[in-house]
C-alpha cells in the first residue's frame, strides 16, 4: 500500500509544534469559557490544565504507536491490526470524522460572520471562497499546508495582545477562592474542555512527512503546552472581565472582549479580530480536509485531488441544506462528542492493541 | 482551459452573489444618543439624536422622537422618519429617565446588548428630569451625542465620577454580590453629571447626592487626579486638594463569619488653594489633612447608611466577601449586609503645597 | 519548457524556416544567397603577385582591423597557400575551414572570409568584428547616493569583465549557451565552482537548454521562460543592473545569468525578502539600513492594504471609526455621488495613469505630467465633488509607498495586486481584505525559485537566514550562507575572528 513520502515533502521537525498548536485553537477558543464555566464555576481554569494533561498523555501513546512503525500512518496500522476489512471501515470513519471537523470549523466561523458582521451574507459565496482558497492551499502540497500552518499560528499571535485591554476592567475578586469546586466538577469541565483540544489526532495522517519523526515528539508536547497557554491566558482574561452569571449568557465571551477595546484609531476592535480569524481557521480546515482525503488516498489509491473536489461539493450541500442554528449546533455537538470517544477511548485501545500486536510479533 | 472556464464561473458567481448589504458611512444616520421617557398614558418614550455634520466642520443635531411600548417599535416609527437609515453601530450615550429606571431597565439594556453593533463602552446614565430635554439643547459646535459622550469621559478619567458603562453595568446586575449603579444627570440650567443613582437589580431605589460622589468613588475605586473640597462646618470651602491619588483596600476582620468590614482609603494630594489668612505651613497642613480625614469619614458614614437602607451595594463588598469565604450564600449576604459592621478609614497625605514657600 | 511543449506544430514550422542555411551546400550558393543581401561586401583585392577574394557582411565588421591588421600583413608577404595566410595574420582565432555551416555561421559573427579564387571552398576566417556599446554608466534603476557607481552595459563581454575584475578567482564559471533561433543570443552562466549547489547550476542550465525560442532580446524573456511558475504575477528571479550585487550574490552562493544585449543580469534562486532589500543597504550601518529595510516593508504592506481597508470600513463598518475622525471622514464625503469602492477605483486608475504617462513620455515632458497630474487632477477632482480628499491623500500615499520598492518588476506587481484586494474589500469588507491576504499568502507559499521555497527564510522558518531579510545583522554576524541556497561551502568567513572581543584597553 503506498511506497514511502519521498525526503522532499518532508517537513522540519519544528514545524510540527505550529501544526499541533494550528489545528488545535480554532473557533472554539471564542467561545470555550461559557461552556467549561457551567460545571466548575470560574476556577475551570485549572480544568483546562487537567484536559491538556489528558491531552499530552493521548500525544504520547501516539507517539508509542507510531515511532515503532515508521513511515505508516493510522490507515496503515488500522489494516495491519485488524485486517483488511475492520481496518479500511475505520479508516473510513477517521476520514468521515476529519472531513466533518472541517465543515464544523467552517459553518462555525460563518456562523460568526452571520452573527456579527453580515447577517445577509450567502453561505454560497463565502463556502465557496473558502473551499477555494483551502483546495488552493491542499493543492500546493503538505508543505504548503504547513506553510499555512506556520502563518497561522505567527501571524494572529499579535491578538494575544489584545487580551491586555480589557484588564482596564478586570475584577480580581472574580477569581477568588481558588478551588471553591469539588474534583468532579473540575472534571466534568475538563471533559468538556477536550473538545477545544481536538484536532491533534491529524498528526496520525501526517506523521510519515516530519523527517526524523521521533524527534518530533517533544515539539508535540510544546505545542500542546502553548494551547493551553493560549486557552489559559485567555480563559483567565475573561474570568476577571466578566462576571461568573454574566459569562453564562454570552455565547462567544472573546469577542465580548474585543468589544471593549478602544484604540486611538480604531474603536471596535471586533470587525478586525473575526476577520483575522480567517487565518486562525484555515489551518483547521485545510489540515482535516487534507487528512481526510490523504486517508482516502491511501486506502482507495483514488487521485486526491479529485477528492478534494468532491468533499468541497458535499460541503456546500451539506451547508446549503443544513440550515439554522440549532442543526449546526446539533451537528457539532455530535462530531465533538464522537472526536472526544475517538479521542480518549480509541486511542488509548489502539495502543494497547498495538502494544499485544508488538509482543506478539516479537516472540514470534 | 477548462480550469480557467471554471474559474471564470466561480467569479462570476462570486460577483453575482454581490453579498452582505452595504452601510456606507455617510448614508447612514449615526445614532449618537438615545433617551427613554415615560409619557403620561405610560408608554415609552424615545428621542434619539443623529449628529448631522456640516461642511464648515460644525456638527448639527437632528432629534426625533417617538412613543411606543418596545424598543423595536420605537425604532420603526422612527425610521420612518429619517432620510436615511438609522444605524446605531455609533451609539455614545443611553439616557434614562428616573421614572423608567424605577420600573427597571434590564430589558432595555439587553436590546443594546444583544446586538452585536452597539459597543460595550457605551456611557449609560439616569436622568433626573426629561432625557429630551437634554438631548434637545445646543451643545456648541458638537451634536448632543457626541458632547456628553465627552462630558461623561472627563468626568470619568478625572475621577469625579465612578466610571460607568454598558458593559460595567452589566456585570454589577449579574454579579451576587455587587449592585449597580449609574451616574446621575441633573437638569438644571447646565447639563451636570454630579449624583450617583443607586439600583437594586435593575431598578433605580436612591440616589446619593453631589457631595458623596467623591467619597462614594474613593471607597469603590482606585482613581488619580481628581479634586476635593474640604469644608468649615458652615458648609464653606476652605480648602481645595488636587491631583488626588487615591487607593483603597477592604478588610474583613479577623473572623470571617462576623465580618467587621473596614474600608481603608489612602489619599494623596496637592493643595493649591486655600481661605485662610495665616501662612500654610507644616502644621497648618497637618490640620487641613485631619480636617479632610474627619470630613470625608463622616460622608462615608452617611454613604454606608444610605446604602444599607436601601440594602444595595455598588461597592461590591459581597464579592470581596466571596473571594474570602468558600462557603458564600448569596441570600444569607443579603440578610446579613443590612447589619453589618461598615466603617471607613480615611488616611490623607498631603504631599506638598505649591512652589513657593 | 511546459508552455512550448503544448504547441510542437509551431514548433516544426519555426525550425524549417531556420534549417534554410544547411540547405545551402556550396559555396557558390553560399555567395550567391549572401549577396541578395547589399550589405554583404565581396570583391577581389590584389596584392602582388595574386589576388585574394574579401567576404564580409560590411555593418559588422571592423574596417580598421581589416586594414590594419589583415591587408597591411597579407600584403608583405609571399603567400603561396591558405596556411602562410593564416600565420601572416596577427589574429587569435584565424580557421581554415571549408564547411559551409560554419562559414556562414562566422560570417554572421563579424568574421572576414579570405580566398585565393572566387571558386575556391576552402578559406580562411578571420575575426575582425565590429563592437559598437555604450560605455559604462551610472545606475539608473537601482541608484546608490554612495558606493560603486557601474552598471552593466548591453555587451555581454563588458559585463563579463565587470564581473571578473571584482572576482578575481578562477573558482568562477562562466557558462556559455546560444538561445534563439533567429537573435542566437550569447547566454552566459555564472557561478562560483565549490560554493554554489552544483543543482542549481544543473537546474539553471537544463532550463536555458531547452528554451525554444526565436528572438531573445532582453534577459526578461528568460526570467518569463524559465521562472517555476510562469503566470505568477510575482518575479521569481531577481534582476540587477549593478555589477557589484551581481558579484556579492555569486559570493553568497546563487547563480547570475547574463544574456548578450542586456544590461540586466538575473539572479537566481531568489526569495520574497531580497526584493525589498536595496544594495545601498549593504554600504549603510546595519541598524540604518535595518531601520530603512523595515520601513519599506511596511510601506508595501501599507500600500497594498490601506485603500482595501478605507473601502472596507466605509462600506461595512463605520463602528470602527473613531467618533472624532468620524466627522472628517464624512464632510469629505458628503457631496461624493460615488460609493466608496468606485471612488478608490477611479483614483488608482488616475495614478496608475499618471504614472504610465510619465513613463512613456520623455523625461523632461515627464517630469511636468507628475505636477499637472498631482496637482490639477487632485483638486479638481476634490473640488468638484468626485472624490474625497481623505482618500486622496490615501491613494497618493499607498502610491509613494508602492515605488520604495527597490525592484522594479516587484514595484509592478504590488501596484496590480491591490485591485483585486479591493474587490474583495468591497465584496467582503474587513473579511475579504483579510480573504485576498490569505490567497496571497497560499499563493507565495506555492511558489518557488529553481525549486526553492521563495518565502523563505519566512517559511519554512529560518532564524539563520532572517540575519540578512527584513533586518540586516552586521557582517561579521552573517558568517554563514543562506540556507536557502544549499551550498557546497556554507562557511564565509571565520565566526570567531570577525566576532573577537578584546578586552578594555588591550
Amino acid at each position: 500500500m503506498g511506497k514511502h513520502v519521498p525526503d522532499y515533502f518532508k517537513i522540519s521537525p519544528f514545524l510540527t509544534f505550529f501544526l499541533i498548536t494550528a489545528v488545535q485553537v480554532g473557533v472554539g477558543i471564542l467561545s470555550f469559557q461559557s461552556i467549561i464555566v457551567e460545571p466548575a464555576g470560574y476556577d475551570a481554569w485549572i480544568s483546562i490544565i487537567i484536559a491538556s494533561i489528558g491531552v499530552h498523555i493521548l500525544i504520547f501513546m501516539m507517539y508509542k504507536i507510531l515511532n515503532q512503525e515508521e513511515h505508516k500512518d493510522i490507515f496503515d496500522i488500522q489494516t495491519m491490526l485488524f485486517g483488511k476489512w475492520i481496518g479500511k471501515s475505520l479508516g473510513v470513519i477517521t476520514c468521515v470524522y476529519f472531513l466533518l471537523m472541517s465543515f464544523v470549523a467552517l459553518r462555525l466561523y460563518i456562523e460568526i460572520i452571520q452573527v456579527w458582521m453580515f447577517p445577509q451574507i450567502s453561505l454560497l459565496v463565502v463556502g465557496t471562497v473558502f473551499l477555494l482558497l483551502v483546495l488552493y492551499i491542499i493543492n500546493g502540497g503538505f508543505k504548503v499546508i504547513a506553510g499555512i500552518c506556520f502563518l497561522g499560528v505567527v501571524i494572529p499571535l499579535y491578538l494575544i495582545l489584545t487580551l491586555i485591554f480589557p484588564l482596564e476592567f478586570a475584577y480580581y475578586d472574580n477569581l477568588k477562592p481558588v478551588l471553591n469546586h469539588s474534583v468532579i466538577e473540575l472534571l466534568l469541565s475538563a471533559q468538556k474542555m477536550t473538545l477545544s483540544y481536538l484536532g491533534f489526532s491529524t498528526l496520525f495522517v501526517y506523521y510519515p512527512f516530519l523527517k526524523e519523526p521521533k524527534k518530533t515528539q517533544k515539539f508535540a508536547h510544546f505545542g500542546v503546552a502553548f494551547t493551553t497557554f493560549l486557552y489559559v491566558s485567555t480563559a483567565i482574561v475573561s474570568f476577571l472581565f466578566y462576571d461568573e452569571e454574566q459569562i453564562k449568557t454570552v455565547i462567544w465571551p472573546t469577542l465580548g472582549i474585543w468589544k471593549i477595546i478602544e484604540m486611538p484609531f480604531v474603536e471596535r476592535f471586533e470587525y478586525i479580530g473575526i476577520s483575522s480569524w480567517t487565518l486562525v481557521i484555515l489551518p483547521n480546515i485545510t489540515l482535516t480536509l487534507w487528512a481526510s482525503s490523504r486517508g482516502m488516498k491511501r486506502m482507495f489509491n483514488v487521485n486526491q485531488r479529485k477528492t478534494l473536489i468532491v468533499y468541497a461539493i458535499i460541503i456546500i450541500t451539506v451547508m446549503l441544506t443544513v440550515r439554522g442554528f440549532d442543526n449546526i449546533d446539533k451537528i457539532s455537538e455530535l462530531v465533538t462528542r464522537f472526536g472526544f470517544y475517538y479521542v480518549f477511548v480509541y486511542i488509548p485501545v489502539l495502543c494497547i492493541i498495538h502494544f499485544i500486536f508488538q509482543k506478539v510479533r516479537e516472540s514470534k | 482551459m477548462k480550469k480557467i472556464k471554471v474559474m471564470i464561473t466561480l467569479c462570476l458567481l462570486l460577483l453575482s452573489g454581490c453579498s452582505a448589504s452595504n452601510e456606507i458611512v455617510d448614508e447612514l444616520a449615526l445614532i449618537s444618543a438615545i433617551g427613554f421617557d415615560l409619557t403620561d398614558d405610560n408608554k415609552l418614550q424615545g428621542t434619539i439624536t443623529v449628529p448631522n455634520f456640516q461642511s464648515d466642520k460644525t456638527v448639527t443635531t437632528e432629534v426625533f422622537t417617538e412613543t411606543g411600548t418596545l424598543i423595536q417599535e420605537i425604532e420603526a416609527k422612527l425610521n420612518s422618519e429619517a432620510n436615511q437609515p438609522l444605524a446605531i453601530g455609533k451609539l455614545e450615550v443611553i439616557l434614562y429617565n428616573e421614572k423608567v429606571a424605577k420600573q427597571g431597565i434590564r430589558k432595555m439594556k439587553d436590546v443594546f446588548v444583544r446586538d452585536p453593533s452597539v459597543g460595550s463602552r457605551a456611557r449609560m446614565a439616569v436622568v433626573e428630569g426629561n432625557t429630551k430635554d437634554v438631548l434637545t439643547r445646543e451643545y456648541w459646535t458638537h451634536g448632543a451625542g457626541l458632547y456628553l459622550a465627552e462630558m461623561f469621559d472627563q468626568n470619568f478619567i478625572n475621577g469625579r465620577m465612578p466610571q460607568s458603562n454598558i458593559h460595567l453595568f452589566t456585570f454589577a446586575l449579574y454579579s451576587k454580590g455587587m449592585d449597580p449603579f449609574l451616574p446621575l444627570v441633573s437638569v438644571g440650567k447646565m447639563v451636570k453629571i454630579n449624583q450617583i443613582a443607586l439600583f437594586k437589580e435593575d431598578k433605580y431605589v436612591g440616589k446619593l447626592p453631589e457631595d458623596k460622589t467623591f467619597t462614594f468613588h474613593a471607597m469603590k475605586d482606585n482613581f488619580q487626579d481628581a479634586t476635593y473640597m474640604i469644608k468649615k462646618e458652615q458648609g464653606e470651602v476652605s480648602a481645595a486638594v488636587n491631583n488626588i491619588m487615591s487607593t483603597r483596600t477592604v478588610d474583613f476582620g479577623e473572623n470571617i463569619k462576623d465580618p467587621k468590614i473596614t474600608i481603608n482609603i489612602r489619599l494623596e494630594g496637592i493643595l493649591r488653594e486655600f481661605k485662610t489668612e495665616e501662612e500654610v505651613d507644616k502644621q497648618k497642613v497637618n490640620k487641613i489633612e485631619k480636617q479632610m480625614e474627619d470630613q470625608m469619614e463622616q460622608e462615608a458614614k452617611e454613604i454606608i447608611q444610605t446604602l444599607q437602607e436601601l440594602n444595595v451595594d455598588p461597592l461590591g463588598l459581597g464579592n470581596k466577601y466571596r473571594g474570602l469565604n468558600r462557603n458564600f450564600d448569596e441570600k444569607k449576604w443579603d440578610e446579613m449586609y443590612k447589619d453589618l459592621d461598615i466603617t471607613a478609614n480615611v488616611n490623607v497625605i498631603i504631599r506638598e503645597f505649591g512652589i513657593r514657600r | 519548457m511546459k508552455l512550448f511543449r503544448k504547441k510542437p506544430k509551431k514548433n516544426k514550422k519555426v525550425s524549417q524556416l531556420l534549417d534554410q542555411s544547411k540547405q545551402i551546400s556550396s559555396m557558390k550558393e553560399l555567395m550567391e544567397y549572401c549577396k541578395e543581401s547589399n550589405d554583404f561586401v565581396h570583391y577581389e583585392h590584389p596584392i602582388k603577385n595574386q589576388s585574394l577574394w574579401l567576404s564580409y557582411y560590411k555593418p559588422l565588421v571592423e574596417a580598421e582591423i581589416l586594414h590594419r591588421d589583415i591587408l597591411e600583413n597579407v600584403d608583405e608577404e609571399t603567400i603561396h597557400s591558405l596556411q602562410d595566410l593564416m600565420e601572416s595574420i596577427p589574429i587569435e582565432n584565424v580557421v581554415i575551414t571549408k564547411d559551409i555551416g560554419v562559414i556562414h555561421e562566422k560570417l554572421l559573427s563579424g568574421h572576414i572570409m579570405i580566398r585565393f579564387h572566387e571558386r575556391d571552398t576552402k578559406c580562411v576566417l578571420v575575426n575582425a568584428p565590429l563592437k559598437k556599446t555604450r560605455s559604462i554608466s551610472v545606475p539608473e534603476v537601482e541608484f546608490s547616493v554612495i558606493g560603486p557607481k557601474e552598471s552593466f552595459v548591453e555587451s555581454i563581454g563588458t559585463n563579463l569583465n565587470l564581473i571578473r575584475y571584482r572576482l578575481p578567482i578562477p573558482e568562477l564559471k562562466v557558462k556559455e549557451f546560444t538561445v534563439g533561433n533567429l537573435s542566437k543570443s550569447k547566454v552566459a552562466v555564472l557561478y562560483v565552482d565549490g560554493i554554489t549547489n552544483q543543482e542549481n547550476v544543473n537546474t539553471v542550465i537544463q532550463r536555458i537548454e531547452d528554451i525554444e525560442f526565436d528572438e531573445l532580446i532582453d534577459s526578461s524573456y528568460i526570467t518569463q521562460i524559465i521562472s517555476d511558475n510562469p503566470r505568477s504575477l510575482f518575479p521569481q528571479l531577481l534582476d540587477t543592473e549593478r555589477p557589484d550585487r551581481a558579484v556579492s550574490v555569486l559570493a553568497e552562493g546563487k547563480i547570475v545569468i547574463l544574456v548578450n544585449g542586456s544590461p540586466h543580469a538575473l539572479i537566481a534562486p531568489a526569495n520574497l525578502t531580497e526584493f525589498f532589500a536595496a544594495f545601498e543597504d549593504y554600504f549603510l550601518n546595519p541598524i540604518i539600513a535595518s531601520a530603512f529595510r523595515i520601513i519599506r516593508f511596511f510601506s508595501v504592506v501599507f500600500s497594498i492594504l490601506v485603500t482595501p481597508i478605507y473601502v472596507a470600513v466605509l462600506t461595512y463598518h463605520y463602528e470602527l471609526v473613531p467618533k472624532d475622525l468620524m466627522g472628517t471622514l464624512i464632510t469629505s464625503r458628503e457631496v461624493v455621488p460615488l460609493p466608496p469602492i468606485l471612488e478608490a477605483v477611479f483614483l488608482e486608475l488616475t495614478i496608475e495613469l499618471l504614472r504610465e504617462a510619465g513613463a512613456r513620455l520623455p523625461t523632461k515632458v515627464g517630469q511636468t505630467i507628475g505636477i499637472v497630474g498631482g496637482i490639477v487632477i487632485g483638486t479638481a477632482s476634490v473640488e468638484a465633488g468626485l472624490t474625497s480628499n481623505v482618500l486622496l491623500i490615501i491613494v497618493a500615499l499607498a502610491a509613494l509607498a508602492s515605488f520604495t520598492t527597490p525592484v522594479y518588476k516587484m514595484g509592478n506587481t504590488i501596484r496590480l495586486i491591490r485591485f483585486p484586494f479591493l474587490l474583495f474589500a468591497y465584496l467582503l469588507g474587513f473579511l475579504g481584505v483579510v480573504l485576498s491576504f490569505c490567497f496571497l499568502l497560499a499563493h507565495l507559499l506555492r511558489l518557488t525559485s529553481l525549486g526553492r521555497p521563495f518565502l523563505e527564510p519566512i517559511y519554512p522558518p529560518r532564524l539563520k537566514d532572517m540575519k540578512d531579510s527584513v533586518i540586516r545583522f552586521p557582517f561579521s554576524w552573517n558568517t554563514k550562507r543562506p540556507i536557502q541556497l544549499q551550498t557546497e561551502k556554507t562557511q564565509r568567513f571565520s565566526a570567531k575572528k570577525a566576532r573577537k572581543r578584546k578586552d578594555i584597553d588591550e
